[in-house]
């Protein structure tokens, strides 16, 4: 076997691995959110791939959610709009605090999260932290955050 | 049975914080350990069935002293197996967000309500969201949540293993 297939095998084993490198896609706002009260609506956002964690190559943006939360709510509704205008050039991560969680979520749980909801984070193509905040943020300086990772 | 396997072990019942969701327990005549708490939610749950304690020194220091007998309902289920604790998360803010942070690192569900399983020494080692009064959805009832927390406890390899440690004052 030549060094070129050894590479190659190398690195379709490691893609068939490592199934959480596929960003999570065709995300859904649930439709019967109340995003008047803290009620448990059930899951805020649904999608592929749900469980997926950072996806190198790309900026990321994180949203890390309690379901019974009116912000994580209404951050959740932010969060579909911006994937449906940016899901070309950047990865969205979805963590739902109520379920279980994934080893390539869980590290950016432990790496990120300070115990308050809704948490929102955009990282570079590399992992790097460009927004890391708690709390709920308007579209707008997300978008320029974006905008910006995606000049360089 | 995990009881009779658990009670010989001589460990001391661990607290239980959780948010509100045995209110609607039929009311007592004693008032628990929130009489004089300041916070509005806490003192409406003075007069509800649990013995609820305010979070504090009092809880762990009692949670180091108790043992337990068996159960007969929810209220005293909680009364026999737990020292229970409640919190707002209003009046207490980064300690909700520790038991959250602790639950979110343990992989166990974070989000609001909260119900967490500590140990007397302050390590959180279980925990959950919402529990309804019957399993739904997938989502383990009350009591089934409160039966793992024991089983849980008795292991002790398991709760040093899985656990984290909390910041005790406030």
């Amino acid at each position: 076997m030549t060094m070129k297939r050894l590479v190659l095998h190398f690195f379709l084993l490691s893609m068939l691995s490592s199934p959480l490198l596929f960003a999570i896609d065709n995300l859904k706002l649930n439709s019967k959110l109340d995003y008047t009260s803290d009620s448990l609506d059930g899951p805020l956002i649904t999608g592929d791939d749900a469980q997926s964690g950072f996806v190198p190559g790309k900026p990321n943006y994180v949203i890390i959610y309690g379901e019974g939360c009116f912000n994580s709510k209404r951050q959740a509704q932010r969060t579909v709009e911006l994937y449906n205008k940016y899901r070309s050039q950047v990865h969205f991560v979805v963590i739902d605090l109520d379920i279980q969680r994934s080893p390539e979520q869980q590290k950016l749980v432990k790496q990120y999260y300070k115990g308050y909801i809704p948490h929102v984070l955009v990282l570079d193509a590399h992992g790097e932290a460009l927004y890391n905040q708690s709390g709920e943020v308007d579209s707008e300086p997300i978008e320029n955050i974006f905008e910006k990772a995606l000049d360089h | 049975m995990y009881f009779e396997w658990y009670r010989p072990t001589g460990l001391l019942l661990l607290p239980l914080v959780m948010f509100g969701f045995v209110a609607s327990a039929v009311g007592q005549t004693n008032p628990n350990h929130l009489a004089r708490e300041q916070s509005r939610y806490l003192s409406r749950a003075m007069n509800q069935p649990v013995d609820w304690y305010p979070w504090g020194a009092d809880p762990f220091k009692r949670a180091k002293e108790l043992h337990r007998p068996s159960n007969v309902d929810t209220a005293n289920y909680i009364n026999q197996h737990f020292v229970a604790v409640k919190v707002d998360f209003d009046a207490s803010p980064k300690l909700v967000a520790q038991l959250q942070q602790a639950q979110a690192v343990l992989n166990l569900p974070a989000g609001l309500p909260l119900t967490s399983f500590i140990t007397p020494d302050g390590r959180l080692y279980f925990g959950a969201g919402y529990l309804p009064a019957e399993r739904k959805n997938g989502k383990p009832s009350f009591r089934e949540a409160a039966d793992e927390a024991l089983a849980r406890f008795a292991n002790r390899s398991t709760v040093e293993e899985q656990s984290f440690q909390l910041e005790l004052e406030e």
